[in-house]
């Protein structure tokens, strides 16, 4: 399904339009008001470990990180981006400075504002608050898979007077972000970042393609319910894999 | 190396290795699941190595810090001092064994940990505070949120029962109802989120990762 609505949008056979999220919207809001304040802007991609189930999260962060660094080059905005998973680390330098690069701006390029902390999740999370209280930071961008710490930033922010755009897809935290945040991105709308940004047709006919799995899901889920009220559980054990043996 | 090649290099490897791990899902071929799961070691090997990169990343920041005396340089030190001290011990001075020394795990039981655990403390005044925020009834929405705060916490609480003893089946019930469908909805949409950009990622169409432009 999610390859026949990309193969459509592609083709031009059907446009898709992503409605409007205001969090991704606001990006530009607040690296805008960080520049006229004079302070720098504060990013990190989150806790979670590129080859984890959570991994997507983090990705969706750096698409996001690339967006804003663009902005930061643009506007000659300091950008401090702290990093918790040591393998991250070189994949943000790098979309840091191409993103400068990109922007007509790469001797502005600081490789010491991508900043490794500690791969300890508390560790990290000092390191991070303390940066935000030395810096001052003015706008504070969270988004990726984020767990106990998310509230830490989110008042550490807060404290500092920061205009603050959080999104994870960890249910749990989640409501510190919407408690404590300017804006907040709730679940797939992180997943979604990318090609809102971008614009680019491929990526938005995955998110279209997404739209019909879901109604697939419920229907799906329909049936499993009452077919499991019926004692059958064949559709669990389709959906269990493994298919072949 | 070319540009077409340095780009397009990444994602041929990322289409490859996504399909070697998806299909070892699907499949029971046991050579097949065996060449998986070296390859998820080796990524495992790979990905440690980043930690040098953090070591270097640190050390350069820190020692910068240090040698031109900015604001706060004897926290730099501090922690150049420790990151080199528990490693050099850890490593070198254990006696072959490692971080189960007794010194280390001394320094670590009785000087991290403490520390670790009070950052995570601070965490219930965080809450506190962003919950009177949060719980002002400034719409319909906030109100709601107001209330079943207001409900649930009574419930967790001893005061709560004490005062009314029908709170607990209510606070049950909206943790167990409500709650639960919130989140579960939430949880759906987030897995054909993932879905989906895996499929991209697949693809090489997600390339934010890679950088703007790539």
């Amino acid at each position: 399904m999610m390859l026949a609505t990309l193969y459509m949008s592609v083709k031009g056979i059907r446009k898709p339009t992503i409605r409007k999220i205001a969090g991704l919207d606001a990006i530009g809001e607040a690296v805008g008001r960080a520049t006229e304040m004079g302070r720098p802007v504060h990013f990190t991609p989150g806790i979670a470990g590129l080859g984890t189930d959570t991994g997507p999260q983090t990705l969706a962060g750096l698409s996001v990180l690339s967006h804003v660094a663009e902005l930061a080059a643009k506007y000659k905005t300091t950008l401090w981006t702290t990093i918790r998973i040591p393998s991250v680390q070189p994949l943000a330098a790098e979309i840091v400075r191409q993103a400068y690069v990109k922007a007509g701006a790469p001797e502005a390029y600081d490789e010491d504002k991508i900043i490794f902390l500690s791969d300890t999740q508390f560790a990290y999370a000092s390191g991070v608050v303390g940066l935000m209280h030395r810096e001052k930071v003015a706008a504070n961008i969270m988004i990726g898979g984020f767990w106990a710490e998310s509230l830490l930033f989110a008042e550490a922010g807060y404290l500092t007077g920061a205009i603050q755009i959080a999104g994870t897809a960890q249910t749990s935290q989640i409501p510190f972000f919407v408690a404590a945040c300017d804006y907040c991105l709730i679940g797939e709308e992180i997943l979604a970042a990318g090609a809102y940004l971008s614009k680019d047709p491929v990526q938005l006919g995955a998110i279209w393609g997404t739209d019909y799995a879901k109604a697939i899901a419920i229907i799906i889920i329909g049936v499993g319910l009452v077919l499991s009220l019926a004692g059958n559980n064949v559709l669990w054990k389709l959906l269990s894999g493994p298919l072949w043996t | 190396m070319s540009v077409a090649i340095r780009r397009s290099l990444p994602l041929v490897i990322t289409f490859i290795a996504g399909l070697l791990v998806i299909g070892d899902y699907y499949l029971r071929i046991p050579d097949y699941n065996k060449l998986v799961s070296n390859w998820m070691s080796f990524v495992n090997v790979a990905s440690s190595f980043a930690v040098i990169i953090g070591y270097v990343t640190l050390t350069r920041i820190h020692a910068r810090r240090l040698t031109q005396r900015k604001a706060g340089w004897y926290n730099s030190a501090a922690l150049i001092f420790a990151m080199y001290g528990l490693l050099i011990w850890g490593v070198f001075l254990s006696g072959g064994k490692f971080t189960a020394d007794s010194a280390y795990t001394y320094w670590f039981n009785n000087l991290y940990v403490p520390l670790d655990s009070t950052i995570f403390s601070m965490l219930a005044f965080y809450i506190v505070s962003s919950a009177y925020r949060a719980f002002r009834a400034r719409s319909a929405e906030a109100t709601v949120l107001l209330v079943s705060a207001v409900i649930v916490m009574l419930g967790r609480a001893p005061v709560g029962p004490a005062i009314w003893p029908d709170i607990g089946p209510i606070t049950s019930w909206i943790m167990a109802v409500p709650n639960t469908a919130g989140m579960r909805g939430i949880t759906i949409g987030v897995a054909l989120g993932v879905l989906s950009m895996g499929i991209r990622v697949l693809l090489g169409r997600e390339r934010g990762y890679l950088g703007p432009g790539a």
